[in-house]
């Protein structure tokens, strides 16, 4: 069961309708299904029917390319990055807080950080959990090389930074672990750049 | 149980008086900008609090009529500063002190 | 109405006010910190911990299915767009200029910002 998710792509579930380039994507369907009937609010088989009807209309009237975009889904690897995602916004709260009644000044820095994984699904996913990291927002992200640059406040002590990069390389990780393929994972796996220089 | 009750209550209308203050709070920061960004920041942060509000409300009544509407401010409240920080604040420098310096109120 | 009903409403209402007070003490933090930059930290981190804490009260408070489905929705759709808008708004920020008045201690950015000008011209 746990092979079933771990390696196929969802996108393996799905069919070609008639020659034409209408794929009808079954896990696309469900999610959809999923949100109608939430919704509506109540779980009926007229729901579910309707929900199911109105998602496979959608898929065949405004068709999405199939694209592969390397997405797996690792139920260990989302539990760990959901509970490190947890505890790891509880502490960024109570930090932000501090630094709300922090007598200032503030001196922030913009910082860039070089990954590891290259593919536009991890780059992307990583910047959505790193909003989270305590002290860092998210900037500008460089497609090219791979650099994240973030914002960190309370750049004054030197170790700040250091651990604000730090927290990003294992958010990096633990997101391919997540919903990574085998090869961003060993990509995720190799040392961090060493050094305080920017690429 | 009558105090468990009471207690609850108490909690609850705290709750909802929070961000009764916060949204009060958040006005100002509205009103004085100084930039469009900040208000976008602001915006975002109203549609937070609205979702909370109404969670607070359906907490105290027990019925979750108005979560569709909590659902869909979820899913689309940050549209409106998207538009802003895409198309407005390019524009947009806050306003200059008498003395040269900026206005970071 | 048994005892885990009870403690589940207590715990619920405990979590609301936390929650709430979460979201206070961010709009607080967008008071007071001095640039756009600053202030949209204090806008999302503590706004998405309130909001999560304010979703999982509610959620112990009604415990139907259905319901605390939908809220699981909520919470993963603001997990998922409250990073978009305030990576824009921070972007945009970056690129007008409003950094605060001092300035920033380190800036890796600025160099490879001025680099691409420098090429596309």
């Amino acid at each position: 069961m746990s092979n079933l998710f771990r390696d196929r792509s969802p996108y393996s579930w799905s069919f070609r309708i008639g020659s034409g380039r209408r794929v009808l994507d079954l896990p696309l369907v469900a999610w959809l299904t999923a949100i109608w009937i939430l919704l509506w609010g109540t779980l009926s088989w007229a729901n579910l029917v309707n929900g199911i009807v109105v998602a496979v209309c959608l898929c065949l009237a405004f068709p999405l390319p199939a694209v592969d975009i390397g997405l797996r889904l690792r139920p260990l690897g989302i539990l760990r990055l959901a509970v490190y995602l947890l505890y790891d916004m509880f502490s960024s709260s109570v930090e932000v807080t501090r630094q709300i009644f922090a007598k200032g000044p503030y001196h922030a820095a913009v910082v860039a950080v070089p990954l590891r994984v290259r593919s536009d699904l991890m780059l992307t996913a990583t910047a959505v959990a790193v909003s989270n990291v305590p002290g860092g927002s998210v900037i500008e992200v460089r497609r090219s090389t791979a650099t994240l640059f973030l914002h960190v406040l309370d750049a004054d002590d030197p170790g700040e930074i250091e651990s604000a990069r730090r927290q990003v390389w294992r958010m990096e990780e633990l997101v391919a672990r997540a919903f990574g393929t085998a090869e961003d994972i060993a990509h995720a796996a190799r040392p961090v750049p060493e050094g305080d220089t920017p690429p | 149980m009558t105090t468990l009750h009471d207690v609850e209550e108490a909690l609850l209308t705290a709750s909802l008086v929070m961000i009764l203050v916060a949204g009060a709070l958040l006005l100002y920061r509205i009103w004085y900008g100084p930039s469009m960004l900040d208000r976008a920041v602001a915006l975002d942060v109203a549609a937070a609090l609205i979702v909370a509000g109404i969670g607070v409300k359906a907490a105290h009544d027990g019925d979750g009529f108005y979560f569709p509407v909590m659902l869909v401010l979820a899913f689309l409240g940050f549209t409106g500063s998207v538009g802003i920080a895409r198309f407005i604040a390019v524009r947009d420098r806050p306003s200059v002190r008498a003395d040269g310096t900026e206005d970071h109120r | 109405m048994n005892a885990w009903a009870r403690a589940a409403d207590l715990t619920g209402a405990v979590l609301l006010f936390l929650g709430c007070l979460q979201s206070l003490l961010g709009v607080i933090g967008m008071l007071r910190f001095p640039d756009v930059l600053s202030r949209s930290h204090a806008a999302t981190k503590p706004q998405t911990l309130g909001t999560l804490l304010v979703l999982v009260g509610v959620a112990l408070r009604l415990r139907h299915g259905i319901d605390v489905g939908t809220l699981a929705l909520i919470v993963f759709f603001q997990f998922l767009t409250s990073p978009v808008a305030s990576h824009l708004v921070a972007r945009s920020a970056y690129r007008t200029g409003q950094t605060g008045s001092r300035g920033l201690l380190r800036d890796d950015l600025d160099p490879q910002l001025s680099d691409m000008e420098q090429r596309e011209e």
